[in-house]
């Protein structure tokens, strides 16, 4: 552990984790406000996520849906700080525990990351190094966050280990990653992402890369674990079906924007924006008619150079109105969680009230001939 | 053909009276002696650089040392040698042109032995170790807040150590053995230069026997190359 591990002194350590805040159960633990990505590019810089603003409360498993590129792991990766070199957080908060990672010096972030706020990727079979032992890649984690070496810190390893349910915990610690199982693998990946006891854990979509029967396990575990140890999940994912069982709370993400929040009532059984209807058409279930095919939503995702000008999913929408491709929806507030980005909400006379000006940004009128 | 494997490499035709044997004996150790202060320099001059360019990769420091490691493997040696025999030799008189007398007459020869190796090197160390920074374990260990120093040296050089090590076994094997031109340039008694004086002499035995040597030499650093291998790789097992 020559590197690294000492480039941070225990004092430095405790002071940030001192300065953090304590967050009582239900109370937001993270807020991002107005939290804008832009790509810098050799043919100009574009925005990939518009103002996205969300909180995480503390106990709670909030569920991330879209599709593929519509900004759900982005937005997770700036706030985790681990954006790709091109990529840049340019605007808005990150509020976690009263300190703002947007603001954060590099080297404080190196302390959060891994300790109160972990991250859990969708590939287990290359998230390990495959040349260290999985103990030795605990190890190093623990030594890094924890005031523990040696036996103690290996005893903290084996605990973890064996809370994930793998057998023979102390032999695994000697094993390498590729005498493991993907399954295996993503169990140690979560013993190593939880092992310093995080408030907040990221899930990128973590049962993708996994065979069907391995998934199930694993949203087992991650439920479990988050019962036990009584930290916030945040739980990316493209299946509305394991949404709908694992979380309490879902943001729905279009277009590098929130189009629609609530609790998992909210969505799935008073779904408002037309985005979130045509996710669920397209899931598939066992009670209904067999012979109704599913409903695909029409269309792609839009390029994020090429945004349209009003609502991004206005190409797609089946309700799409002219009001749809001229301005942005601002999010109208459906009363307790629920909160929907859709122009229809104000022409069905709902009785929300506006939370957001609409915000139209630069890039989006910039690129308007082309839409 | 028995002599052979018994390890006798017959007599020289030209020189009447010596063994291959001997003369491989006598002439090795000076060629190996160069080579072995050139690899090593070599070795740490293009990691260490290799290492600069990956972490500092796409400013100007990365682009200084791509370039000269560009320019430096593509220039021929003989043509470095005799650049920096006029140079430093000729016109500077600051360094023996000749021979291998003193220490300082060894700067020239392993300077002219290391560049290409050196700058191979300082190319096979950055792309490895690009290619290591951008896969998902390197991702995976910043979320776990590792630092970015402590994941370069800890864990991507050991990844990034196979193909720096593939491409290194036959490069000390052919310093090693002596470069003929560098040996002939800077009139080194080694095996390289001796081996040229054979081919215009024809003295076949000779340039069998070296031949043979040479060949022996590499299958060696090969075998040494894939035990080292199964040093650094847990997944490549010598027994099974």
């Amino acid at each position: 552990m020559a590197f690294g591990s000492k480039q941070t002194t225990a004092e430095v350590d405790t002071a940030l984790v001192r300065s953090l805040q304590k967050v009582e159960a239900g109370q937001p633990l993270l807020q991002v406000r107005d939290l804008t990505v832009t790509v810098h590019a050799r043919k100009g810089d574009y925005d990939v996520i518009h103002g996205v603003g969300f909180d995480v409360r503390t106990g709670e498993i909030l569920g991330v849906v879209g599709e593929s590129g519509c900004g759900k792991s982005l937005t997770m990766s700036a706030v985790m700080r681990l954006l790709p070199s091109n990529l840049e957080t340019t605007g808005g908060t990150i509020a976690y525990r009263g300190v703002d990672l947007a603001r954060l010096p590099e080297r404080d972030m190196e302390v959060m990351r891994g300790g109160d706020l972990s991250m859990v990727f969708q590939d287990p079979m290359t998230a390990l190094d495959p040349l260290y032992t999985v103990g030795s890649q605990m190890l190093e984690t623990i030594e890094r966050h924890l005031d523990k070496h040696g036996q103690e810190a290996r005893e903290v390893a084996v605990d973890y280990l064996r809370r994930v349910g793998l057998s023979e915990p102390e032999k695994r610690m000697d094993q390498y990653p590729f005498e493991l199982s993907g399954g295996m693998r993503q169990r140690v990946i979560i013993a190593i992402a939880l092992c310093c006891n995080p408030s907040l854990l990221i899930c990128d979509e973590p049962t993708t890369a996994l065979d069907v029967t391995i998934q199930a396990k694993v949203l087992d575990l991650v439920r479990d674990l988050q019962r036990q140890m009584g930290n916030s999940v945040v739980f990316i994912s493209h299946n509305m079906g394991v949404i709908a069982t694992l979380c309490d709370r879902v943001i729905v993400m279009y277009g590098g924007r929130i189009v629609e929040r609530g609790t998992v009532d909210d969505i799935f059984y008073r779904t408002t924006h037309p985005y979130t209807t045509g996710l669920l058409a397209c899931m598939p279930t066992l009670e209904g008619p067999r012979e109704e095919p599913l409903v695909p939503i029409p269309g792609m995702v839009p390029d994020p150079r090429k945004m349209p000008l009003g609502c991004p999913f206005a190409p797609r929408c089946p309700h799409c109105m002219k009001v749809c491709r001229q301005q942005v929806p601002p999010e109208f507030d459906l009363g307790g969680d629920h909160a929907c980005t859709c122009w229809l909400c104000a022409a069905r006379g709902t009785s929300g009230k506006l939370l957001q000006t609409p915000a139209v940004a630069g890039p989006l009128q910039k690129e308007a001939p082309h839409a | 053909m028995s002599a052979l494997l018994h390890g006798d490499l017959g007599t020289s035709i030209v020189s009447s009276g010596y063994s291959v044997n001997q003369i491989i004996a006598d002439k090795f150790p000076v060629s190996a002696q160069v080579g072995l202060i050139a690899i090593v320099f070599s070795c740490l001059v293009g990691i260490p650089l290799g290492i600069l360019a990956a972490y500092k990769r796409g400013t100007a420091a990365d682009r200084v040392v791509t370039t000269l490691s560009s320019l430096f493997s593509s220039l021929p040696g003989f043509l470095l040698a005799v650049v920096l025999l006029y140079a430093f030799g000729m016109w500077l008189h600051a360094l023996p042109t000749s021979g291998l007398k003193s220490w300082q007459s060894y700067i020239l020869p392993v300077a002219a032995l290391s560049a290409g190796p050196a700058s191979v090197l300082t190319r096979i160390t950055r792309a490895a170790l690009l290619d290591v920074l951008s896969q998902d374990f390197t991702r995976f260990l910043k979320a776990k807040g590792m630092g970015t120093r402590y994941i370069l040296f800890k864990h991507a050089l050991r990844n990034a150590a196979i193909p720096i090590v593939t491409t290194l076994g036959p490069l000390t094997a052919g310093i090693l053995v002596g470069n003929l031109v560098v040996e002939t340039v800077f009139s080194i008694p080694g095996l390289g230069s001796y081996m040229v004086r054979c081919v215009s002499q024809r003295d076949y035995p000779v340039i069998m026997g070296t031949t043979i040597f040479y060949t022996t030499f590499i299958v060696a650093i090969l075998l040494v190359v894939d035990i080292v291998y199964g040093l650094i790789d847990p997944r490549i097992k010598l027994d099974e």
